[in-house]
Protein backbone atom coordinates (compact mmCIF):
# COMPACT_ATOMS: atom_id res chain seq x y z
CA UNK A 1 0.00 0.00 0.00
CA UNK A 2 1.24 3.20 -1.03
CA UNK A 3 0.08 6.85 0.68
CA UNK A 4 -3.32 6.25 2.03
CA UNK A 5 -6.24 7.98 0.31
CA UNK A 6 -8.02 10.93 2.15
CA UNK A 7 -11.10 8.87 1.74
CA UNK A 8 -9.72 5.84 3.75
CA UNK A 9 -10.13 7.22 6.80
CA UNK A 10 -13.66 7.45 6.66
CA UNK A 11 -14.68 4.31 5.94
CA UNK A 12 -15.76 3.35 9.40
CA UNK A 13 -18.05 5.87 9.62
CA UNK A 14 -19.26 5.26 6.58
CA UNK A 15 -20.25 1.71 7.06
CA UNK A 16 -21.27 2.77 10.50
CA UNK A 17 -24.13 5.02 8.81
CA UNK A 18 -24.84 2.78 6.25
CA UNK A 19 -25.48 0.09 8.51
CA UNK A 20 -28.04 2.16 10.85
CA UNK A 21 -29.42 3.32 7.21
CA UNK A 22 -30.27 0.23 5.61
CA UNK A 23 -32.00 -2.79 5.98
CA UNK A 24 -29.50 -5.39 6.76
CA UNK A 25 -25.52 -5.79 6.85
CA UNK A 26 -24.91 -6.72 3.27
CA UNK A 27 -26.81 -4.24 1.84
CA UNK A 28 -25.34 -1.60 4.35
CA UNK A 29 -21.68 -2.94 2.83
CA UNK A 30 -23.00 -2.46 -0.56
CA UNK A 31 -23.98 1.11 -0.11
CA UNK A 32 -20.55 1.73 0.97
CA UNK A 33 -18.83 -0.07 -1.68
CA UNK A 34 -21.02 2.19 -3.88
CA UNK A 35 -19.97 5.02 -2.55
CA UNK A 36 -16.50 4.39 -2.30
CA UNK A 37 -16.59 3.51 -5.92
CA UNK A 38 -18.30 6.22 -7.11
CA UNK A 39 -16.51 8.80 -4.77
CA UNK A 40 -12.93 7.78 -6.15
CA UNK A 41 -14.17 7.84 -9.11
CA UNK A 42 -15.66 11.86 -9.07
CA UNK A 43 -12.74 12.34 -6.50
CA UNK A 44 -11.93 15.30 -8.87
CA UNK A 45 -14.69 16.58 -8.65
CA UNK A 46 -14.23 17.34 -4.23
CA UNK A 47 -13.34 20.53 -4.05
CA UNK A 48 -9.97 21.09 -1.71
CA UNK A 49 -10.39 22.50 1.18
CA UNK A 50 -14.06 21.69 1.83
CA UNK A 51 -15.69 19.01 3.54
CA UNK A 52 -14.61 15.52 2.54
CA UNK A 53 -17.11 14.16 5.14
CA UNK A 54 -19.73 16.05 4.33
CA UNK A 55 -19.18 15.12 0.36
CA UNK A 56 -18.73 11.50 1.48
CA UNK A 57 -21.56 11.48 3.02
CA UNK A 58 -24.01 13.15 0.41
CA UNK A 59 -22.27 10.64 -2.03
CA UNK A 60 -23.98 8.06 0.12
CA UNK A 61 -27.37 10.27 0.59
CA UNK A 62 -27.81 10.64 -3.03
CA UNK A 63 -26.86 6.76 -3.83
CA UNK A 64 -29.12 5.55 -1.14
CA UNK A 65 -32.38 8.03 -2.02
CA UNK A 66 -31.82 6.59 -5.72
CA UNK A 67 -32.02 3.22 -4.94
CA UNK A 68 -34.74 3.00 -2.37
CA UNK A 69 -36.24 5.22 -4.79
CA UNK A 70 -35.42 2.46 -7.98
CA UNK A 71 -37.09 -0.36 -5.86
CA UNK A 72 -39.78 1.83 -4.89
CA UNK A 73 -39.86 1.52 -1.11
CA UNK A 74 -39.60 5.00 -0.53
CA UNK A 75 -43.03 5.03 1.03
CA UNK A 76 -45.53 7.63 0.59
CA UNK A 77 -45.39 8.63 4.02
CA UNK A 78 -45.86 12.21 4.98
CA UNK A 79 -44.02 13.65 7.66
CA UNK A 80 -46.68 14.79 9.45
CA UNK A 81 -48.70 11.05 9.34
CA UNK A 82 -48.25 10.05 12.83
CA UNK A 83 -47.59 6.33 14.22
CA UNK A 84 -49.90 4.74 16.42
CA UNK A 85 -48.47 4.72 19.96
CA UNK A 86 -49.89 4.41 23.26
CA UNK A 87 -51.89 1.39 24.97
CA UNK A 88 -50.73 -0.75 22.01
CA UNK A 89 -48.15 -2.87 23.94
CA UNK A 90 -48.03 -6.06 21.58
CA UNK A 91 -46.95 -3.61 18.78
CA UNK A 92 -44.59 -1.73 21.17
CA UNK A 93 -42.98 -4.75 21.85
CA UNK A 94 -42.99 -5.89 18.45
CA UNK A 95 -40.64 -2.93 17.14
CA UNK A 96 -38.87 -2.44 19.92
CA UNK A 97 -35.52 -2.99 18.83
CA UNK A 98 -33.59 -0.09 17.79
CA UNK A 99 -32.77 -1.24 14.13
CA UNK A 100 -35.99 -2.20 13.50
CA UNK A 101 -37.66 1.29 14.83
CA UNK A 102 -35.18 2.84 12.84
CA UNK A 103 -36.58 1.29 9.87
CA UNK A 104 -39.68 2.85 10.46
CA UNK A 105 -38.85 6.17 10.27
CA UNK A 106 -39.21 7.80 6.90
CA UNK A 107 -35.79 8.03 5.03
CA UNK A 108 -35.70 11.51 5.07
CA UNK A 109 -36.07 11.86 8.86
CA UNK A 110 -33.86 8.77 9.51
CA UNK A 111 -30.85 10.38 7.79
CA UNK A 112 -31.24 13.40 9.39
CA UNK A 113 -31.74 11.59 13.21
CA UNK A 114 -28.10 9.52 11.78
CA UNK A 115 -26.22 12.36 10.97
CA UNK A 116 -26.78 14.04 14.09
CA UNK A 117 -27.20 11.63 16.54
CA UNK A 118 -24.66 9.18 15.41
CA UNK A 119 -22.23 10.94 13.36
CA UNK A 120 -21.92 13.94 15.54
CA UNK A 121 -22.82 16.61 12.23
CA UNK A 122 -23.57 19.97 12.88
CA UNK A 123 -26.58 21.09 11.85
CA UNK A 124 -25.15 22.84 8.80
CA UNK A 125 -23.07 20.14 8.04
CA UNK A 126 -26.37 17.66 7.68
CA UNK A 127 -27.90 20.74 5.33
CA UNK A 128 -24.91 20.52 3.16
CA UNK A 129 -24.99 16.92 3.10
CA UNK A 130 -28.45 16.28 2.50
CA UNK A 131 -29.24 19.61 0.26
CA UNK A 132 -31.30 20.96 3.12
CA UNK A 133 -32.43 23.84 4.12
CA UNK A 134 -30.79 24.32 8.09
CA UNK A 135 -34.92 24.66 8.74
CA UNK A 136 -35.69 21.64 7.40
CA UNK A 137 -33.17 19.62 9.15
CA UNK A 138 -34.25 20.80 12.58
CA UNK A 139 -37.88 20.18 11.69
CA UNK A 140 -36.87 16.79 10.42
CA UNK A 141 -34.91 16.03 13.56
CA UNK A 142 -37.36 17.02 15.64
CA UNK A 143 -40.22 14.86 14.22
CA UNK A 144 -37.74 11.74 13.87
CA UNK A 145 -36.78 11.97 17.59
CA UNK A 146 -40.78 12.13 18.87
CA UNK A 147 -41.64 9.08 16.11
CA UNK A 148 -38.50 7.23 17.52
CA UNK A 149 -38.95 7.95 20.79
CA UNK A 150 -42.59 6.74 20.78
CA UNK A 151 -41.70 3.74 19.10
CA UNK A 152 -39.33 2.63 21.74
CA UNK A 153 -41.06 3.57 24.52
CA UNK A 154 -43.88 1.51 22.83
CA UNK A 155 -41.56 -1.26 24.08
CA UNK A 156 -42.39 -0.05 27.96
CA UNK A 157 -38.82 1.39 28.57
CA UNK A 158 -38.44 3.02 31.99
CA UNK A 159 -38.66 6.55 30.66
CA UNK A 160 -39.77 7.61 33.63
CA UNK A 161 -37.43 6.78 36.21
CA UNK A 162 -34.60 8.80 34.39
CA UNK A 163 -33.82 12.82 35.62
CA UNK A 164 -31.55 15.12 33.65
CA UNK B 1 -35.52 35.40 30.90
CA UNK B 2 -38.09 35.13 28.19
CA UNK B 3 -38.84 31.31 28.83
CA UNK B 4 -41.13 31.52 25.46
CA UNK B 5 -38.51 32.33 23.20
CA UNK B 6 -37.36 28.89 23.67
CA UNK B 7 -37.71 26.92 20.23
CA UNK B 8 -37.97 23.36 19.60
CA UNK B 9 -34.26 23.41 17.83
CA UNK B 10 -33.07 24.75 20.83
CA UNK B 11 -34.58 21.85 22.74
CA UNK B 12 -32.98 19.53 19.75
CA UNK B 13 -29.35 21.73 20.46
CA UNK B 14 -29.65 21.04 24.31
CA UNK B 15 -30.05 17.46 23.71
CA UNK B 16 -26.97 17.26 21.14
CA UNK B 17 -25.18 19.52 23.17
CA UNK B 18 -24.68 22.61 20.72
CA UNK B 19 -26.03 25.26 23.25
CA UNK B 20 -23.50 28.04 24.38
CA UNK B 21 -23.74 28.16 28.19
CA UNK B 22 -25.61 31.11 28.50
CA UNK B 23 -28.45 29.44 26.30
CA UNK B 24 -28.49 26.01 28.01
CA UNK B 25 -28.71 27.68 31.04
CA UNK B 26 -32.18 29.60 30.12
CA UNK B 27 -33.00 25.91 28.48
CA UNK B 28 -32.49 24.51 31.60
CA UNK B 29 -34.77 27.04 33.30
CA UNK B 30 -37.26 26.37 30.89
CA UNK B 31 -36.82 22.63 31.31
CA UNK B 32 -37.28 22.78 35.34
CA UNK B 33 -40.92 24.27 34.32
CA UNK B 34 -41.83 22.15 31.95
CA UNK B 35 -41.69 18.09 33.02
CA UNK B 36 -42.95 17.00 29.46
CA UNK B 37 -40.72 18.88 27.23
CA UNK B 38 -37.80 17.81 29.52
CA UNK B 39 -38.95 13.53 29.51
CA UNK B 40 -38.83 14.09 26.01
CA UNK B 41 -35.60 15.18 25.82
CA UNK B 42 -34.35 12.80 27.87
CA UNK B 43 -36.10 10.23 25.47
CA UNK B 44 -34.32 11.90 22.79
CA UNK B 45 -31.15 11.85 24.75
CA UNK B 46 -31.34 7.90 25.05
CA UNK B 47 -31.73 7.57 21.76
CA UNK B 48 -28.24 9.40 20.66
CA UNK B 49 -27.00 6.81 23.21
CA UNK B 50 -28.67 4.08 21.87
CA UNK B 51 -27.28 4.56 18.74
CA UNK B 52 -23.68 4.99 19.59
CA UNK B 53 -24.02 1.78 21.84
CA UNK B 54 -25.90 -0.03 19.11
CA UNK B 55 -23.39 1.08 16.51
CA UNK B 56 -20.23 2.11 17.43
CA UNK B 57 -18.92 -1.78 17.75
CA UNK B 58 -19.05 -1.13 13.67
CA UNK B 59 -16.05 1.26 13.85
CA UNK B 60 -13.63 -1.40 15.22
CA UNK B 61 -14.50 -3.79 13.04
CA UNK B 62 -12.28 -4.64 10.47
CA UNK B 63 -12.97 -2.87 7.23
CA UNK B 64 -13.90 -6.04 4.48
CA UNK B 65 -11.37 -6.88 2.23
CA UNK B 66 -13.71 -5.86 -1.19
CA UNK B 67 -13.97 -2.14 0.45
CA UNK B 68 -10.38 -1.94 0.49
CA UNK B 69 -10.28 -2.86 -2.53
CA UNK B 70 -12.08 -0.58 -4.12
CA UNK B 71 -9.03 1.76 -2.86
CA UNK B 72 -6.46 -0.61 -5.45
CA UNK B 73 -8.44 0.65 -8.76
CA UNK B 74 -6.88 3.83 -9.10
CA UNK B 75 -9.68 6.83 -9.33
CA UNK B 76 -10.69 7.25 -12.43
CA UNK B 77 -8.92 4.56 -14.25
CA UNK B 78 -11.82 2.22 -14.89
CA UNK B 79 -15.86 2.80 -14.20
CA UNK B 80 -17.00 1.12 -11.34
CA UNK B 81 -18.71 -1.49 -13.28
CA UNK B 82 -15.64 -2.55 -14.31
CA UNK B 83 -14.37 -3.52 -11.43
CA UNK B 84 -15.09 -7.29 -9.80
CA UNK B 85 -14.61 -6.98 -6.33
CA UNK B 86 -14.32 -10.78 -6.06
CA UNK B 87 -15.14 -11.43 -2.26
CA UNK B 88 -18.26 -9.98 -2.64
CA UNK B 89 -19.24 -12.06 -6.05
CA UNK B 90 -23.03 -12.64 -5.43
CA UNK B 91 -23.57 -9.26 -3.77
CA UNK B 92 -22.21 -7.64 -6.77
CA UNK B 93 -24.69 -9.96 -8.57
CA UNK B 94 -27.36 -9.26 -7.15
CA UNK B 95 -26.61 -5.80 -7.34
CA UNK B 96 -26.33 -6.13 -10.84
CA UNK B 97 -29.69 -7.66 -10.86
CA UNK B 98 -31.30 -4.46 -9.54
CA UNK B 99 -29.69 -2.20 -12.13
CA UNK B 100 -30.79 -3.51 -15.43
CA UNK B 101 -28.98 -0.98 -17.54
CA UNK B 102 -25.57 -1.74 -16.07
CA UNK B 103 -26.64 -5.84 -16.07
CA UNK B 104 -23.78 -6.78 -18.46
CA UNK B 105 -21.28 -4.41 -17.88
CA UNK B 106 -18.74 -6.15 -15.34
CA UNK B 107 -18.67 -9.12 -17.99
CA UNK B 108 -15.10 -8.62 -18.58
CA UNK B 109 -11.66 -8.60 -16.31
CA UNK B 110 -10.31 -5.76 -17.38
CA UNK B 111 -11.34 -2.60 -18.92
CA UNK B 112 -10.83 -3.13 -22.84
CA UNK B 113 -8.47 -0.17 -23.44
CA UNK B 114 -6.45 0.12 -20.09
CA UNK B 115 -6.08 -3.92 -19.41
CA UNK B 116 -6.11 -5.45 -15.47
CA UNK B 117 -4.69 -2.88 -12.96
CA UNK B 118 -2.06 -5.25 -10.85
CA UNK B 119 -4.12 -6.79 -8.49
CA UNK B 120 -3.68 -6.08 -4.88
CA UNK B 121 -2.52 -9.13 -2.40
CA UNK B 122 -6.03 -8.83 -1.15
CA UNK B 123 -7.70 -9.25 -4.93
CA UNK B 124 -5.41 -12.17 -5.51
CA UNK B 125 -6.44 -13.94 -2.57
CA UNK B 126 -9.93 -13.55 -3.44
CA UNK B 127 -9.39 -14.75 -6.80
CA UNK B 128 -8.10 -17.63 -5.44
CA UNK B 129 -9.88 -18.37 -2.85
CA UNK B 130 -13.01 -18.30 -5.10
CA UNK B 131 -11.71 -20.72 -7.39
CA UNK B 132 -10.46 -23.29 -4.91
CA UNK B 133 -13.90 -22.23 -3.00
CA UNK B 134 -15.50 -23.68 -6.18
CA UNK B 135 -13.74 -26.16 -6.35
CA UNK B 136 -13.00 -26.44 -10.05
CA UNK B 137 -10.34 -29.15 -10.72
CA UNK B 138 -9.24 -26.56 -13.60
CA UNK B 139 -6.25 -25.13 -14.10
CA UNK B 140 -6.20 -21.40 -12.29
CA UNK B 141 -4.65 -18.38 -13.69
CA UNK B 142 -4.60 -14.96 -12.14
CA UNK B 143 -7.04 -12.49 -14.04
CA UNK B 144 -5.57 -12.25 -17.62
CA UNK B 145 -6.61 -8.83 -19.60
CA UNK B 146 -7.31 -9.45 -22.78
CA UNK B 147 -10.95 -10.96 -22.66
CA UNK B 148 -12.02 -10.23 -26.58
CA UNK B 149 -14.60 -7.71 -26.79
CA UNK B 150 -16.85 -10.28 -28.35
CA UNK B 151 -17.60 -12.21 -25.26
CA UNK B 152 -19.32 -9.44 -23.94
CA UNK B 153 -21.43 -8.33 -27.19
CA UNK B 154 -22.31 -12.41 -27.09
CA UNK B 155 -23.61 -12.38 -23.52
CA UNK B 156 -25.22 -8.29 -24.89
CA UNK B 157 -26.86 -10.94 -27.13
CA UNK B 158 -27.72 -13.75 -25.31
CA UNK B 159 -29.52 -11.44 -22.62
CA UNK B 160 -31.63 -9.66 -25.38
CA UNK B 161 -32.46 -12.50 -27.59
CA UNK B 162 -32.82 -15.82 -25.17
CA UNK B 163 -35.61 -13.53 -22.99
CA UNK B 164 -37.60 -13.63 -26.10
CA UNK B 165 -41.07 -14.85 -26.52
CA UNK B 166 -42.28 -13.99 -29.77
CA UNK B 167 -38.85 -13.88 -32.14
CA UNK B 168 -35.86 -15.29 -30.00
CA UNK B 169 -34.70 -16.77 -33.61
CA UNK B 170 -34.81 -15.18 -36.91
CA UNK B 171 -34.70 -18.16 -38.57
CA UNK B 172 -36.23 -21.36 -37.05
CA UNK B 173 -34.19 -24.56 -36.80
CA UNK B 174 -36.76 -26.46 -39.10
CA UNK B 175 -35.06 -24.22 -41.74
CA UNK B 176 -31.67 -25.18 -40.48
CA UNK B 177 -29.68 -26.10 -43.74
CA UNK B 178 -30.62 -22.35 -45.00
CA UNK B 179 -29.73 -20.80 -41.96
CA UNK B 180 -26.09 -22.78 -41.97
CA UNK B 181 -25.92 -21.44 -45.78
CA UNK B 182 -27.28 -18.17 -44.83
CA UNK B 183 -24.85 -17.28 -42.47
CA UNK B 184 -22.02 -19.16 -43.72
CA UNK B 185 -22.35 -16.70 -46.64
CA UNK B 186 -22.72 -13.99 -44.49
CA UNK B 187 -19.89 -14.52 -42.35
CA UNK B 188 -17.74 -16.09 -45.14
CA UNK B 189 -16.97 -19.37 -43.20
CA UNK B 190 -18.53 -22.49 -43.70
CA UNK B 191 -20.44 -22.79 -40.26
CA UNK B 192 -22.56 -25.24 -39.20
CA UNK B 193 -24.38 -25.46 -35.81
CA UNK B 194 -22.93 -27.59 -33.64
CA UNK B 195 -25.54 -30.65 -32.04
CA UNK B 196 -25.92 -30.92 -28.67
CA UNK B 197 -28.76 -33.36 -27.86
CA UNK B 198 -26.56 -35.21 -26.37
CA UNK B 199 -26.02 -32.70 -23.96
CA UNK B 200 -29.70 -32.21 -23.99
CA UNK B 201 -30.24 -29.05 -26.09
CA UNK B 202 -31.94 -28.79 -29.32
CA UNK B 203 -31.34 -26.04 -32.04
CA UNK B 204 -33.53 -23.24 -32.22
CA UNK B 205 -32.47 -21.63 -34.66
CA UNK B 206 -30.10 -18.59 -35.02
CA UNK B 207 -29.66 -14.89 -36.28
CA UNK B 208 -27.62 -12.96 -37.41
CA UNK B 209 -25.73 -10.19 -35.46
CA UNK B 210 -23.84 -7.14 -36.05
CA UNK B 211 -20.57 -8.18 -34.46
CA UNK B 212 -17.72 -6.00 -33.12
CA UNK B 213 -16.32 -6.07 -36.16
CA UNK B 214 -18.20 -7.10 -39.12
CA UNK B 215 -21.07 -9.69 -38.57
CA UNK B 216 -21.48 -11.87 -36.08
CA UNK B 217 -23.78 -15.21 -36.08
CA UNK B 218 -26.11 -16.64 -32.77
CA UNK B 219 -27.39 -20.26 -32.85
CA UNK B 220 -29.82 -20.93 -30.11
CA UNK B 221 -30.85 -23.80 -28.31
CA UNK B 222 -32.86 -24.98 -25.68
CA UNK B 223 -33.32 -27.61 -23.29
CA UNK B 224 -36.33 -29.66 -22.23
CA UNK B 225 -36.63 -27.25 -19.01
CA UNK B 226 -36.94 -24.63 -20.95
CA UNK B 227 -33.19 -23.02 -20.75
CA UNK B 228 -31.76 -21.57 -23.34
CA UNK B 229 -28.24 -21.00 -24.43
CA UNK B 230 -26.70 -19.15 -27.63
CA UNK B 231 -23.57 -19.97 -29.29
CA UNK B 232 -22.00 -16.91 -31.03
CA UNK B 233 -19.31 -17.25 -33.53
CA UNK B 234 -17.43 -14.68 -35.45
CA UNK B 235 -15.15 -14.48 -37.96
CA UNK B 236 -11.64 -11.90 -37.59
CA UNK B 237 -11.49 -12.49 -34.43
CA UNK B 238 -7.68 -11.90 -34.45
CA UNK B 239 -5.16 -11.20 -31.88
CA UNK B 240 -6.50 -13.63 -28.92
CA UNK B 241 -5.65 -16.81 -30.64
CA UNK B 242 -3.36 -18.19 -28.46
CA UNK B 243 -4.37 -20.47 -26.02
CA UNK B 244 -6.57 -22.78 -27.86
CA UNK B 245 -8.91 -23.32 -24.39
CA UNK B 246 -11.90 -22.33 -22.88
CA UNK B 247 -11.83 -19.46 -21.36
CA UNK B 248 -14.79 -19.17 -18.74
CA UNK B 249 -16.51 -15.25 -18.03
CA UNK B 250 -19.42 -14.78 -15.51
CA UNK B 251 -21.95 -12.08 -15.20
CA UNK B 252 -25.28 -11.90 -13.44
CA UNK B 253 -26.90 -15.14 -13.93
CA UNK B 254 -24.76 -15.50 -17.35
CA UNK B 255 -22.58 -17.64 -17.78
CA UNK B 256 -19.72 -17.91 -20.42
CA UNK B 257 -17.11 -20.11 -22.03
CA UNK B 258 -15.37 -18.66 -25.17
CA UNK B 259 -12.68 -20.05 -27.53
CA UNK B 260 -11.09 -18.79 -30.46
CA UNK B 261 -9.63 -20.98 -32.95
CA UNK B 262 -8.11 -19.84 -36.22
CA UNK B 263 -9.46 -16.27 -36.35
CA UNK B 264 -12.77 -17.23 -35.16
CA UNK B 265 -14.15 -16.33 -31.99
CA UNK B 266 -16.70 -18.51 -30.03
CA UNK B 267 -18.77 -17.75 -26.86
CA UNK B 268 -21.52 -20.00 -25.20
CA UNK B 269 -24.19 -18.24 -23.15
CA UNK B 270 -26.34 -19.20 -20.80
CA UNK B 271 -27.79 -19.16 -17.65
CA UNK B 272 -27.10 -22.59 -16.49
CA UNK B 273 -24.28 -23.38 -14.02
CA UNK B 274 -20.54 -23.60 -14.90
CA UNK B 275 -20.16 -27.23 -14.83
CA UNK B 276 -23.28 -28.10 -17.00
CA UNK B 277 -21.97 -25.21 -19.50
CA UNK B 278 -18.83 -26.28 -19.44
CA UNK B 279 -20.25 -29.84 -20.92
CA UNK B 280 -22.43 -28.06 -23.23
CA UNK B 281 -18.93 -26.31 -24.44
CA UNK B 282 -16.94 -29.32 -24.75
CA UNK B 283 -19.42 -30.94 -26.87
CA UNK B 284 -19.57 -27.28 -29.00
CA UNK B 285 -15.70 -27.10 -29.13
CA UNK B 286 -15.39 -30.49 -30.12
CA UNK B 287 -17.62 -30.15 -33.01
CA UNK B 288 -16.29 -26.63 -34.42
CA UNK B 289 -13.30 -27.92 -33.75
CA UNK B 290 -13.17 -30.64 -35.92
CA UNK B 291 -14.53 -28.56 -38.45
CA UNK B 292 -11.31 -26.51 -37.85
CA UNK B 293 -9.11 -29.66 -38.04
CA UNK B 294 -10.59 -30.51 -41.19
CA UNK B 295 -10.10 -27.69 -42.98
CA UNK B 296 -6.83 -26.35 -41.50
CA UNK B 297 -4.84 -28.88 -40.24
CA UNK B 298 -6.12 -32.22 -41.11
CA UNK B 299 -2.93 -34.22 -38.89
CA UNK B 300 -3.75 -32.83 -35.36
CA UNK B 301 -5.30 -34.30 -33.16
CA UNK B 302 -9.15 -32.82 -33.10
CA UNK B 303 -9.18 -32.64 -28.97
CA UNK B 304 -7.29 -29.99 -27.40
CA UNK B 305 -7.59 -30.15 -23.76
CA UNK B 306 -9.96 -27.20 -22.72
CA UNK B 307 -8.28 -24.87 -19.50
CA UNK B 308 -10.76 -22.63 -17.77
CA UNK B 309 -9.36 -19.68 -16.38
CA UNK B 310 -11.62 -18.24 -13.70
CA UNK B 311 -11.81 -14.77 -14.03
Amino acid sequence: MTTEHPIMAHVPQLRRYARALAKHEVEADDLVQDTLERALRKFSLWQQGTNLRAWLFSVMHNLYVNQVRSKQEMAPLDDDMDIPVGGRQEEGLRIRDLSTSLLALPLEQREVLLLVGLENFSYEEVAQTLGIPLGTVMSRLSRGRERLRRLLDGSAKPNLSVVI
Amino acid sequence: MNKSSITEADLQAYVDNRLSDARRGEVEAYLAAHPDDARRLVGYSHINDDLHDHFDPILSEKIPDRLLACFDTKAESAPASLRIPFASVRARLRDLTKRGGRALGILVPASPVGGWRPASFALTVAWLSLGVALGWQMQLALPHNDMPPMVRHAAVAYATYASEVAHPVEIQASNEDHLEAWLSKRLGMNLQAPKLETVGFALMGGRLLAGTHGPAAQFMYEDGVGRRLTLYVKTQEMGYDKSRSFEFAQEKEVNAFYWIEDGTGYVLSGNLGRADLLKVAEAAHRQMDSLHEMKVNPKKSASSCPRVVVI
